[in-house]
């Protein structure tokens, strides 16, 4: 449903002066008449008033938010929004984004309330606090960041885009990694050190320069002990080539000789005296670092062909991030970096270009509002933009759409445990700094596809529990509340097929074919695979008994050609789809069944290709 | 530049696809013969092969083996005295010469000093792919094989893939996730690969789909849920465009209902040997790389069902900027230790099989000459590769220590130069497992640079 844009331009007017101010330069006064909705920000090509609807708002959520938790209702206000004072409210970098993760009435853990930081939420979640509601034997495991990591990005209540991203920049940008050492508060430090930065607004060289003045970078690269005696640096160059490299996408193509004997030697020689105390309570190393003087190198580097100085190794690295952000090889690698990292595997030239501007454009570099104003262009929103999904994307995005309050993962019910299946552990990324798995690994993965089929058919259960008794908690699984009725009431199957396949999918139903329909038709309306469902139609029409088992063919395979060539196909999946389901009736068992049969749909539409990577437009 | 590169892969590309393959029938039609399989091995990481294989010491001030030893103590650990490199030479590593280039092989890399006693490896000296010391770009170029690959050039095809496709046989991914090495080139576009040719198996024992158990209920969920995609695949397959994004994902069920019952039925009869078995219960420090190796046995035990010729495995770990001694000697153990990795699987093989195996074992770069201030050595340039088998000629292809190193030692990054660019030596490789595939698998085979005096065209018999 849209409304006249005459009715939409009012609660726009305050952000649209500030993105017209931050596109322009400056501008809109406050006594100017009300202003058309950019056309463009950052010079990318804001996407037109029809093509931003709840499909595009569920589509930015799927890739930036991992789906988020916002309601049908919340979605169909964005998209009844400008775009870009819609995004505004979509993506931030606050701890909590309410609109986005709005709390559920029935949780008690008040995470809206509390202080959403990785290392504020593992205190919590490991504490023996009455309002904690993670299983007292769980809590302990609460104290490694990748569990907290995890909760945290499935809960209602904080911020998954801040997550979404938090987990970028830590495990695939600038990636640190446990299995090598880096210690669970520094990974905490890390983390919210960067979130926090970003969510401060800090311009984004100083968020890089946060991360490569910090004790898990240190300890991960073990530049920590790199020092300056006597003339000579008893130094290893690791990090002094990835922090161009990785962090900034500097390889050194304005003089490859240059930049391998002097910038990267140097940049080594300003690693110098960062102390990593080693802590004797904690009997670990410390999560923070400090910098001293009197094994750092003195006097004036040549890094990047600029004299770079500072007492110590941080106001080195502080003053070196303002030159390397300017670096051409940065302003053309970092936009790709961050976009291909979240959000497209397939950049174009025209697009490269177009990013490489926009990027250009920001005097200051501002990650949060990149990402907005990439978010809401034409880009994003192409049928071209493919991106292939890790395994963290889709099994998180899994959970999200089946989280309808953060007890059912309390519960442990959706948790995405099985991650480790995947071979994938968040802050333990398989390529060590270069990154974790990426989606185009994921999507070449025998098993990362086995372990999927096989969670929805062997595991089948998750998606399928309708109620239950667990840890003494009495649960029961209630998508009446959130699935969408018809004018008369009733949740009718094709409604609902439709509802599930938007809520997972988010295509518009471009991929929701006649097969697609089928089959969760039969799962919506019987619990019932289609092929039994065709072959107890057929045996039933013959005059035999469907009862009989062995009448069945269970090898049969019906296409989409067959069902649009065979009438009767046709008449069963029309029946199918005019079925309704008794979600909330008060017949428990009829209740519970209706649910689980929500579920069976979940599993079959979990395990289509759909699942496995996304397409814009 | 760029046009002749577009050029050149649009020729490996086209010629691939188009069936001009010299050859390309006769692998079929010599299937009673078993056939000759690569085992391509990544180090990634950029490993210090010269820790693996220095020159002997030499008491000379001036000499190589003098001032190696001068220049790299401290990555191996030892103090800075010559007693300490001659205690070094003397105490931790075989001593072995070849024409005329005495050099050392680590004291816990005892097969490999067998396979080099027995003539059955080679080390190709002063190789290179990319020249850039940037980890990712030089992997990519590694695992194309194409050294004119830009960094951003990551969408382009995998020399193991265009050899699979060159031989009419398909590439086994035997790692976590598969290497741009097993990707085939795309007809259509020479920047993009396809994965029609990949099957990917990180665990050959647990690669069948989930059916039901032979006698649960048809109506069970669980069977309704297999039941239906089991169907929905199979119509997908019929009605998706192959040009859909989506559309690997239904090949890739495919290949798994395809090759993950025969396989799980045939491995059922082939137990793991226990030299392998002893790999996964503690007998490496990596047990991933225990698992890649039982996979390699039994991708052997079902070569007839896999059309096997090429296979992808990984051990990656080698950027050895501090503690070098630690990180890559229990690696280089790991490899090629009595006992350990290849030494375990040739005694698993059979003869016909271990006859007909080649391993390439190769990492992205080499580290400097000189230590560094933290006990390792920084990103260099050129790295020996290594090329193992039983048909392989053994020795040493290229000056091992080149003297012109010497008056480098003193420079802020010294590097062993790259003289000879991988395409020589892959296809070279390439060449024996197929006949005549290099022209398409390494179409630039003819202008890449090869050290002066190295002949590569009799590396393998």
């Amino acid at each position: 449903m849209r409304v006249p844009d005459t009715q939409r331009a009012a609660p726009v007017l305050p952000a649209l002066a500030c993105l017209l101010l931050a596109a322009c330069g400056g501008g809109a006064g406050s006594s100017q008449p009300a202003a058309p909705p950019p056309a463009t920000v950052l010079g990318l090509t804001v996407v037109n008033d029809a093509q931003w609807d709840t499909t595009a708002v569920r589509q930015v959520l799927n890739t930036f938010a991992y789906g988020g938790f916002a309601a049908d209702a919340q979605i169909e206000t964005w998209a009844n929004m400008a775009p870009a004072t819609a995004i505004r409210e979509m993506l931030t970098f606050d701890e909590h984004n309410a609109r986005l993760a709005p709390p559920a009435g029935v949780d008690t853990d008040a995470l809206a309330g509390r202080a959403g930081t990785l290392s504020d939420l593992s205190r919590f979640w490991s504490s023996n606090d009455p309002a904690n509601p993670v299983t007292a034997a769980l809590r302990p495991y609460h104290a490694f960041p990748s569990v907290v990591w995890m909760r945290a990005a499935i809960s209602r209540g904080l911020n998954p885009f801040r997550q979404r991203v938090g987990l970028w920049e830590t495990n695939f940008h600038m990636a640190v990694n446990q299995r090598v050492g880096v210690t669970s508060p520094q990974v905490f430090r890390y983390y919210d050190d960067i979130t926090s930065a970003l969510g401060a607004g800090r311009s984004y060289q100083d968020v890089l320069a946060t991360a490569a003045t910090s004790a898990a970078i240190a300890r991960q690269y073990g530049h920590f002990e790199n020092r300056w005696i006597k003339g000579s640096c008893y130094c290893n160059e690791d990090f002094a080539r990835e922090y161009h490299q990785l962090f900034f996408g500097i390889l050194g193509a304005y003089d490859p000789l240059r930049h391998e004997t002097i910038t990267i030697k140097n940049t080594a020689a300003a690693l110098t005296d960062m102390r990593l105390a080693f802590d004797p309570v904690q009997m670990d190393f410390a999560d923070t670092l400090t910098f001293g003087t009197e094994f750092h190198t003195p006097g004036p580097l040549e890094i990047l062909r600029t004299t770079n100085v500072g007492a110590n190794a941080r106001e080195r690295i502080e003053a070196l991030s303002d030159v390397a952000i300017a670096e051409q090889e940065s302003l053309d690698a970092l936009p790709l970096m961050i976009i291909r990292g979240l959000a497209d595997d397939d950049l174009d030239a025209h697009e490269v270009e177009a990013l490489r501007r926009a990027w250009r454009s920001m005097p200051e570099k501002s990650v949060l509002e990149f990402i907005r104003a990439y978010a809401i262009s034409n880009l994003f929103h192409s049928a071209s933009r493919v991106r292939l999904r890790t395994s963290v994307d889709r099994l998180l995005l899994l959970t999200t759409r089946a989280t309808l309050a953060n007890r059912d993962n309390y519960l442990e019910i959706y948790t995405p445990y099985d991650l480790a299946d995947e071979d994938v552990q968040p802050f333990a990324p398989r390529h060590n700094v270069f990154g974790d798995a990426t989606g185009a690994e994921a999507a070449d993965s025998s098993a990362v596809f086995r372990n999927n089929y096989n969670r929805v058919t062997r595991d089948d259960w998750r998606y399928r529990l309708a109620s239950a008794t667990l840890n003494g908690v009495v649960w029961e699984k209630d998508w009446g509340a959130v699935v969408p009725r018809n004018a008369a009431g009733e949740y009718r199957v094709q409604d609902v097929a439709e509802w599930l396949w938007q809520r997972y999918v988010a295509d518009g139903l471009k991929n929701f074919g006649p097969l697609e329909r089928a089959n969760v038709y039969a799962f919506l309306a019987y619990d019932a695979d289609l092929i039994y469902l065709v072959n107890y139609d057929e045996i039933s029409r013959s005059g035999r008994d469907p009862g009989d088992l062995s009448l069945y063919d269970f090898n049969r395979i019906v296409t989409a050609a067959d069902l649009a060539s065979n009438p009767a196909l046709q008449a069963l999946v029309n029946a199918l789809g005019s079925q309704t389901l008794p979600l909330t009736v008060v017949d428990a068992d009829a209740r519970h069944a209706a649910n689980a049969r929500v579920g069976s749909a979940i599993n079959f539409i979990a395990a289509t290709p759909f699942v496995f990577a996304e397409q814009g437009g | 530049m760029k046009r002749r590169n577009f050029l050149l892969n649009a020729l490996a590309a086209g010629a691939l696809s188009s069936g001009l393959v010299p050859l390309l029938s006769s692998r079929a039609a010599a299937a009673a013969a078993p056939a000759r399989v690569l085992i391509n091995v990544m180090l990634a990481g950029g490993p210090d092969l010269r820790h693996l294989f220095p020159p002997a010491f030499d008491a000379n001030p001036a000499s190589v083996g003098y001032r190696f030893w001068q220049a790299k103590a401290s990555a191996h650990a030892i103090g800075d005295t010559p007693a300490s490199w001659q205690a070094r030479w003397d105490n931790d590593y075989f001593h072995e010469s070849f024409g005329g280039t005495a050099f050392g092989i680590r004291a816990n890399c005892g097969w490999l000093r067998q396979f080099w006693d027995d003539g059955h490896v080679a080390i190709v000296a002063n190789a290179v792919g990319a020249r850039t010391r940037d980890h990712a770009h030089c992997i990519m170029v590694l695992d194309q094989g194409n050294v004119t690959s830009r960094p951003l050039d990551f969408q382009r095809s995998g020399w193991g893939g265009r050899l699979a496709k060159a031989a009419g046989a398909n590439v086994l991914a035997l790692t976590a996730s598969p290497r741009p090495f097993c990707f085939s080139p795309d007809p259509s576009d020479p920047e993009r690969h396809l994965t029609d040719a990949l099957i990917a198996a990180p665990n050959m024992r647990d690669l069948a789909l989930f059916t039901p158990a032979p006698g649960s209920s048809a109506l069970a969920s669980q069977a309704r849920s297999a039941r239906a995609l089991s169907a929905y695949y199979a119509a997908k397959r019929t009605e998706m465009s192959r040009d859909s994004v989506y559309y690997r994902f239904v090949d890739m069920e495919r290949k798994l209902r395809e090759f993950g019952a025969p396989i799980a039925e045939r491995l059922a009869t082939v137990p793991v040997p226990p030299a392998i078995a002893a790999l996964a219960a503690g007998g490496l420090t990596d047990p991933g790389f225990a698992t890649q190796i039982r996979n390699v046995h039994d991708a052997f035990a079902c070569a007839d069902i896999l059309n096997l010729a090429v296979a992808s495995i990984e051990y990656n770990g080698w950027d050895s900027h501090r503690n070098q001694v630690t990180l890559i000697e229990r690696k280089l153990e790991d490899l090629f230790g009595t006992g350990r990795a290849f030494d375990a699987l040739y005694q698993s093989l059979s003869a016909a099989a271990a006859d007909n195996l080649v391993i390439v074992i190769a990492g992205e770069f080499g580290r400097q000459l000189r230590a560094n201030g933290d006990g390792g050595t920084d990103h260099g340039e050129g790295n020996d590769m290594l090329v193992i088998g039983r048909r392989v000629r053994g020795g040493i292809y290229g000056e091992l220590f080149p003297e012109a190193e010497l008056a480098r030692l003193g420079d802020a990054s010294p590097q062993i130069d790259g003289l000879t660019e991988i395409d020589h030596i892959f296809g070279a490789v390439s060449d024996w497992v197929m006949p005549g595939s290099s022209a398409t698998v390494f179409p630039r085979r003819g202008a890449a640079r090869l050290e002066p005096g190295v002949n590569l065209s009799t590396l393998l018999v």
